[in-house]
């Protein structure tokens, strides 16, 4: 997929959206629940497959599907630090029709640049 | 082998910057020559139409880079299935030295032990025709299938989990769910050694704990299906099949448990190639040296999930019977239901291989390929030693599926590895586009194939377009004396996830 932002924040938080629009249609999916965590990588690209990572495990353990993200960048030396906020809900298989099991976020093509001022972009494939 | 020199296969494969050079052995094997960073050639099991493929340079292209890992013995293989993979590409198979070479999760696949179990039954076409449509039915209701499907048993505790990672398929026996005879006819006899639950992930056995009997999505199956012809009626023989026999297929892996574990090491094995100087072409060709302590945690973890997918075919069968028995009212005499074989078709493997007439010890990766042991091997269940390994080989469900068997030439010239379906012509983005405003369910209901599936998109992404041609598949590794053919298996029923 190829995901586009004005920040790395929207491009993490687009990119958020891509993974959960790939699971369930969000527009079924309401938001009565939020989970938070956080994340620290070396850089941008690899914070963003983290960030997929621990939110595609917020589906596999809890059933938490989400809607709505805010991602908030944290200080510190040479590494990237966000602090991720999910808004949403656990599955109700009565409304949620879940569309692509996505075994993991991969490395292949991972990829994020800035394009140009105010323009960012990343790739990832998604295995399913 | 050698073979004669050819200067160009077509343009596509200059552009994308392989070797200009594709070399025909025969018209159905092909080399790259070893060039630049590549330790071995390139081999390549295929027609010139299945090379024409959309996308094969890409995937040649992957085929060279797993030829520059270190330890790489005589070839990096390609299957006439082959298509792009992570790093690795699917439908290849990758044999590096335990000395010096290296161990790649990403030369398994994120599916550990994805594979196929094939069920023989003592009924007929015509046993089945007239309820066709409420057995399948039953089987859809009673195998979970589907994204996050779980719930077949209840749900295992840490203890049970960490039983299933070193037993596999005989704590499922050991429960009441099967016959030790099921073991035989198994892989491996449904565990491989050295597997240490101490090597996997908190997050592994979370995802775990209740998947145990389920089918999942994406191109994972269970299928009823017919012997449509027999082509070698004494290996058929040998096998329990027979023309007009009902035969079941599943296909599915290690699920949840499994994808954790292969992401897990992934990242543990990215870290590792670059503190042991390994150059990697791709990062997700992520590997480090067998004995190193990286490799033998993921030996360790993998041979878990590896055992966690036999329990989980076990587990499967066991439902498969109840469902039949209810639905067509018979005794389990009278439907006889038994384990024909049992294979992986992404997994590590530690073999002993004659290699130009030297005795070695291997690390073969099978990543969507099949092993196709010979007769007379000792890892060959005794049933069908003086015949050579079943190898079961799904096809599309609108096509057909294939027994074949595995034989000397194989263990000379593929480590003992053959072809593992149909391979991927289409992405499934492209599959739905393609779908659009057709009825897939009844088109192929129209070549009398009852479809059920769990996601609406499913069947969609999963048409027979979508995919190669596996009579032109398997057709390759007859020919070239690996896997001939023993019967063909035609699809009455399927129900995906």
């Amino acid at each position: 997929m190829e995901i586009k932002g004005r920040d790395p924040a929207e491009l993490l938080e687009h990119a958020l959206f891509a993974l959960f629009d790939q699971i369930v249609d969000l527009r079924t999916v309401r938001l009565v629940r939020r989970r938070t965590f956080s994340v620290r990588e070396a850089d941008l690209t690899l914070a963003l497959r983290h960030t997929l990572t621990e939110a595609l495990a917020l589906f596999n353990l809890e059933g938490f599907l989400a809607a709505a993200a805010g991602v908030r960048w944290e200080g510190g030396e040479g590494t990237v630090g966000v602090v991720v906020t999910l808004w949403g809900e656990n599955v109700d298989r009565s409304r949620h029709e879940l569309q692509t099991e996505i075994k993991a976020v991969t490395y292949h093509r991972l990829l994020t640049e800035q394009t140009e001022p105010g323009a960012w972009r990343a790739t990832i494939l998604f295995d399913v | 082998m050698t073979c004669e020199g050819l200067t160009t296969m077509n343009a596509d494969l200059d552009t994308a910057g392989i070797p200009p050079r594709l070399i025909p052995c025969n018209d159905v094997i092909w080399e790259i020559p070893a060039t630049g960073d590549m330790r071995v050639p390139g081999r390549i099991y295929a027609t010139k139409e299945l090379l024409s493929s959309p996308g094969q340079s890409d995937v040649l292209a992957q085929v060279r880079n797993v030829a520059t890992l270190p330890g790489i013995v005589r070839y990096s293989l390609a299957m006439p299935d082959i298509h792009f993979g992570y790093g690795f590409p699917i439908g290849g198979v990758a044999a590096f030295s335990v000395e010096d070479g290296v161990i790649s999760p990403g030369g398994v696949g994120y599916d550990i032990n994805c594979g196929v179990r094939l069920l023989a039954t003592d009924l007929h076409r015509e046993d089945i025709e007239p309820a066709l449509k409420r057995t399948i039915d039953q089987l859809f209701r009673d195998i979970p299938a589907g994204v996050g499907s779980s719930g077949a048993i209840q749900k295992l505790s840490r203890r049970q989990l960490e039983t299933i990672c070193v037993r596999g398929a005989a704590w499922a026996v050991e429960n009441g769910y099967g016959t030790p005879a099921d073991l035989e006819r198994t892989e491996a006899g449904g565990a491989l050694p050295g597997a240490d639950p101490s090597a996997v992930s908190e997050r592994a056995f979370a995802r775990g704990t209740d998947q145990v009997g389920t089918l999942g999505a994406g191109n994972h199956f269970l299928e009823v299906q017919v012997v449509e012809e027999i082509f070698d009626r004494e290996a058929a023989t040998a096998f329990g099949l027979a023309e007009g026999q009902i035969t079941l297929m599943i296909h599915v892996g290690s699920r949840g448990f499994g994808y954790q574990i292969c992401d897990d090491y992934l990242g543990v094995m990215g870290r590792a190639a670059a503190a042991y100087g390994i150059r990697l072409a791709d990062r997700q060709l992520a590997c480090s040296p067998v004995t190193s302590p990286e490799g033998r945690r993921y030996l360790a973890a993998m041979a878990c999930a590896a055992n966690y997918a036999w329990a989980n075919r076990q587990m499967l069968m066991h439902l498969i019977e109840k469902a039949l028995l209810r639905t067509l009212s018979l005794s389990p005499q009278a439907l006889g239901l038994r384990l024909v074989y049992d294979v992986a078709h992404n997994i590590a493997k530690i073999e002993q291989h004659t290699v130009e007439g030297k005795a070695m010890t291997l690390c073969v990766h099978r990543k969507g390929a099949t092993r196709a042991f010979g007769p007379q091997h000792p890892e060959v269940p005794a049933v069908y030693r003086s015949t050579g390994q079943p190898v079961l080989i799904p096809g599309d469900m609108g096509t057909a599926s294939f027994v074949c068997k595995g034989t000397r030439q194989a263990m000379e010239e593929t480590f003992g590895s053959t072809c593992h379906g149909a391979g991927r012509v289409m992405s499934r983005a492209q599959a739905l586009k393609r779908a659009r405003g057709r009825a897939i369910e009844r088109e192929l209901g129209e070549k009398g194939i009852v479809a059920r599936a769990q996601g609406r998109k499913t069947l969609g992404e999963e048409m027979p377009e979508a995919y190669k041609d596996v009579e032109a598949v398997v057709g390759v590794m007859g020919r070239a004396g690996i896997s001939p053919r023993v019967a063909r298996l035609r699809p009455l029923g399927v129900i995906k996830g």
